[in-house]
């Protein structure tokens, strides 16, 4: 081919595509659509999208008796992403989860009370049908009601805690005493051994009877005669000996009840000492205990409430940083944008150009088909390049989409890919139609199937293998990957690029065999 | 004897069961005003879409001279169309469509510049070239088909029922440029069942009756033949003819 061949053919290309564009831009719809469009798609996404939190849930709550407990379950609920509305009955509560007047409703046990040892059960009501949502609510409001009862648990925790703390204390200022008292006993225990012996040992026996007070008075008799002693003055001293014995005989007789006494004492002096030897083994017991109990607390290896209540601390670590949620599905809108607007937009172009009266003329022009169709995909490529171009500035300079910049590079490589793909699939579309209401159903149709098949409505882990493992071929689902790990974690193309590529060449092949089998098909 | 510049030799065309054209022989003379005639479903237009290679025959060859149409380089420069429905982007300029089908017939920058003012000039629609085709009289955008069938100077140019939908005075001026075109040189066919038209302007006319080509002859001799004043009676008498 002549360089002056491939002038023309450039030229004549850039001609159909600037009659595509004014045929576009001349209706005032399109044009709107065109210029509108992703401006008005780019402030809807960010108004909705560029945040973190979830706002305005509302959450029933119900409970026959409000405790100050409930309440403050209720105070934790009440923030900036929750409404609570207080319900008449258990009943209602649910009902109005089931008729979306609320997003969940708590059933709080009217004894709710964390001084108590009763079992206090909170109950969620969720409609599982709400499927993200339903999740994202009951992850946050379990948190939050988790948040109370674990604030709950260590308050709990370190009441028992310090009493633990006060009674290791008081034993161990009490233990001295003990050990002194064990001492004391022992000490007891073996003055009791000496007094007893002592008092075994004392002799309180005299017999009067066998003293010497009749000798000694034969003999002071025998002095008195020998000794001419009157009469009276040896009665007087007998009286005396008499009164001496008397007095011996009562001494005798206390020394009896002495005795007797003593023997009484050292009985008790026994008792005591069995008592003492009861005493003081319970004393040794009750050492033991007191160590043991110390031993048992100081042996305690976890003494922080904290540990206590959550003993494995889980922390969630983001592998990026924390980033809103239209950073996170960026790259889900950015596809399924691209999949859409392609899709719809070259459908409806072919079909436009399909139905219209100077289609005949254009099919009887010396003019390639293929020509045709790369004009086409041009057009529509130039009008996505336009429409991105509008959604990644606004991003980029607006928004603070930060994933923007550090890989334009790679990022406008996926996209154009992407399009291209999605601009091939709906101009096969486009030509396989007939009408441009089958046309544009046929499209949405196919988009909706794309999307259903991705992670975009429901986790795909949700699906069978065998459809997942279908799913994964998804162009769909490739580009999101693609896109979200470019976006997120800056890397780099792998193989799945490669995946799209082969599905662009089999659809222009596709869409090549369609166009001329359209043709023959005109011309009868 | 005028040059032959297009043989139809034995053209078949079904369309399913529906046999459309019956094995049709005809010649084109260069330079000729040639009618097709004929009612509602005879063939004609399937006739013409054959010829600029819309359709493509069952049965049967065209030739461009001598040559078969398949081995002449390009052919589809050869011929233009003005069809009855207009065949061009109501959104676009008369000037923007003359020049985009001038471009798709291969037409160069410099060609088009050339051509395009005189062909504008021609059809009468110089002054509103900047307008919007659709913002045109239906008399203009007749012409505006017409342009965009003559921007690649063609030497055959089909017109299909062109004074249709037209006024007695746009009939007039179309009858006009059909001739003006036709004294530059180039051969026109003309499909139309208004035969005082056809009458007026064709050298011969070709009349097709169920697919098949019934009569052939100037309007004179197809007049004398029948032994009738007027074309249309004529064409009463092949249709009762073709009943009994």
């Amino acid at each position: 081919m002549k360089p002056s061949m491939i002038k023309d053919y450039i030229l004549l290309v850039l001609h159909i595509i600037k009659k595509d564009f004014k045929l576009l831009l001349r209706s005032k719809s399109s044009a709107l659509i065109i210029i509108l469009g992703p401006i008005l798609l780019i402030l809807l996404v960010s108004f909705a999208f560029n945040t973190s939190s979830i706002y305005d849930i509302k959450v029933g709550v119900y409970s026959e008796k409000y405790t100050p407990a409930s309440e403050s379950v209720i105070a934790k609920l009440t923030d900036k992403e929750f409404r609570v509305i207080k319900e008449e009955s258990a009943t209602l509560c649910i009902e109005g989860v089931k008729s979306g007047k609320t997003h969940i409703c708590v059933i709080i046990p009217p004894d709710l009370d964390t001084t108590k040892d009763t079992q206090n059960e909170i109950t969620f009501h969720v409609d599982y049908s709400r499927v993200n949502l339903a999740w994202i609510i009951l992850n946050v409001l379990y948190s939050k009601v988790e948040e109370q009862s674990s604030q709950w648990s260590f308050d709990l925790t370190m009441e028992v805690l310090n009493k633990l703390e006060e009674t290791k204390n008081e034993l161990d200022m009490n233990y001295p005493l003990i050990k002194s008292s064990v001492e004391n006993t022992n000490r007891a225990f073996s003055k009791s051994d000496n007094v007893i012996l002592a008092l075994s040992q004392v002799d309180t026996k005299y017999d009067v009877q066998s003293s010497r007070f009749g000798e000694m008075k034969s003999e002071i008799n025998e002095l008195f005669t020998d000794k001419n002693l009157s009469k009276e003055e040896t009665k007087k001293v007998l009286k005396e000996l008499n009164n001496m014995e008397a007095e011996l005989e009562e001494v005798d007789a206390r020394f009896e009840s002495i005795d007797s006494s003593l023997k009484g004492v050292q009985k008790d002096l026994s008792a005591i000492k069995e008592l003492e030897v009861v005493n003081k083994n319970n004393i040794n017991s009750l050492k033991s205990s007191i160590e043991k109990v110390d031993q048992n607390v100081a042996s305690l290896k976890v003494k922080n409430a904290t540990t206590i209540v959550n003993p494995i601390m889980t922390s969630i670590k983001p592998v990026t940083a924390q980033k809103t949620n239209l950073d996170y599905i960026a790259s889900t809108l950015i596809v399924l944008m691209v999949m859409f607007i392609s899709v719809l937009l070259s459908s409806t172009v072919v079909m436009a150009d399909k139905t219209s009266k100077s289609y005949f003329r254009r099919q009887i022009s010396p003019t390639s088909d293929i020509t045709f169709v790369i004009a086409t995909y041009l057009t529509i490529m130039l009008i996505m390049v336009f429409q991105l171009g509008i959604i990644l500035s606004i991003s980029s300079l607006f928004l603070s989409a930060s994933f923007i910049l550090p890989s334009l590079l790679t990022l406008s490589l996926i996209l154009l890919v992407l399009s291209t793909l999605f601009i091939f699939a709906g101009m096969i579309i486009g030509c396989v139609f007939n009408s441009e209401e089958t046309s544009i159903l046929a499209a949405v149709s196919f988009s909706s199937i794309l999307l259903f098949f991705s992670n975009t409505i429901l986790p795909m882990e949700n699906m069978p293998v065998a459809v997942k493992q279908i799913a994964l071929f998804n162009p769909f689902v490739i580009g999101q990957n693609l896109l979200s790990r470019l976006l997120l974690f800056q890397s780099g193309l792998d193989s799945t690029f490669y995946a799209l590529i082969a599905y662009i060449a089999a659809l222009f092949l596709i869409l090549m065999i369609i166009q001329k089998h359209v043709a023959k098909k005109m011309s009868g | 004897m005028s040059e032959i510049i297009i043989t139809l030799k034995g053209i078949t065309k079904k369309f399913g069961e529906k046999t459309v054209l019956d094995n049709i022989d005809l010649d084109i003379r260069k330079g000729e005003i040639l009618g097709i005639a004929g009612v509602n479903g005879s063939g004609k237009t399937t006739l013409l879409r054959i010829l600029v290679g819309f359709y493509k025959q069952d049965k049967g060859q065209l030739y461009f001279g001598t040559t078969p149409f398949s081995r002449v380089p390009d052919m589809k420069k050869k011929i233009g169309i003005a069809t009855q429905d207009n065949c061009f982007y109501p959104r676009l300029t008369v000037e923007e469509n003359i020049d985009y089908f001038g471009r798709i017939y291969g037409m160069t920058n410099a060609q088009i510049k050339a051509s395009i003012n005189d062909t504008l000039k021609l059809v009468n629609l110089y002054d509103v070239r900047k307008m919007l085709a659709k913002n045109l009289s239906g008399g203009m955008q007749k012409r505006v088909g017409i342009a965009c069938s003559i921007i690649h100077s063609p030497q055959v140019i089909i017109l299909d029922e062109p004074t249709s939908e037209l006024d007695f005075f746009l009939k007039k001026d179309m009858i006009k440029l059909i001739k003006l075109i036709n004294e530059q040189g180039i051969t026109i066919l003309i499909a139309s069942h208004h035969l005082s038209e056809l009458e007026s302007l064709c050298d011969r006319i070709a009349i097709l009756e169920d697919g098949k080509l019934v009569e052939l002859g100037s309007p004179s001799e197809l007049k004398h033949i029948y032994s009738s004043h007027t074309l249309e009676g004529v064409f009463e008498k092949l249709v009762k003819r073709s009943v009994s």
